[in-house]
């Protein structure tokens, strides 16, 4: 019992490591995530300070698609394909959201 | 290193300078609508690229359609978006810049009827 799992742990890594391709992690994949973390804290100031509404929706789409573009560097770092489905459904969620607040202003507006 | 990583780390290096170029253009710039140009035209080709990257870096031909989708997506949908929240922020009265010289929606306001703009409005 305790050889075949001693046998499992020593197989399952090195069967993953021939199987999925990981990208090598370099200096620019690290650099890219740091400044992609400095661009939002940058985009969340806009949105707190924001002087109006729409101000603070546009501030919102472009947070998501720095979220979206940390789904894909998380993509490249881990070597996990399905994220590339969480980065298409944020973009759908990102453009309702974004199109219901539109909608919601130009009703409020008018009223 | 191979090609495909070189170009996997060009296309994340450029996708993160457009990202940053976004956030200091939503920061920096003067205005609702100079803002919103910055946000949806950076912000876009820095996102399309990162995805692009991890697209190519899966290495198959069905993650990369996936990944093109993605961009085809947000190319449709994010000048769709921005049009909805500039004809609502200035139907509600967002201060323009006071540098700003053309203004042709403001013409087309003034020419058309009344009748016409309500009806505009209400769709």
């Amino acid at each position: 019992m305790i050889a075949s799992l001693a046998a499992l742990s020593t197989d399952v890594p090195t069967l993953l490591a021939a199987e999925a391709h990981v990208h090598p992690m370099s200096r620019i994949i690290v650099a890219s995530t740091i400044v992609f973390a400095i661009a939002i804290a940058a985009v969340v100031v806009r949105l707190i300070k924001g002087p109006s509404l729409p101000d603070r929706v546009v501030a919102l789409d472009l947070l998501g698609f720095q979220v979206i573009s940390l789904v894909g560097l998380a993509a490249i770092t881990s070597g996990r394909k399905e994220l590339l489905g969480v980065a298409l459904v944020a973009a759908i969620i990102l453009f309702l959201g974004t199109a219901a607040f539109a909608m919601f202003l130009q009703r409020r507006g008018h009223e | 290193m191979n090609l495909i990583d070189w170009i996997v780390d060009l296309l994340v290096l450029a996708g993160a300078t457009l990202g940053a170029i976004a956030a200091i253009g939503i920061v920096r710039l003067p205005d609702l609508y100079t803002r919103m140009q910055s946000a949806t035209k950076a912000g876009t080709l820095g996102v399309a690229c990162v995805i692009l990257a991890a697209g190519i870096d899966s290495r198959e031909p069905v993650v990369l359609a996936e990944a093109v989708l993605v961009i085809v997506f947000l190319f449709v949908t994010s000048p769709v978006a921005s049009h909805l929240i500039g004809r609502a922020a200035y139907s509600i009265g967002v201060p323009k810049w006071d540098q700003t010289f053309r203004d042709d929606f403001a013409d087309d306001i003034a020419t058309d009827s009344s009748t016409e703009r309500s009806s505009t409005d209400a769709a």
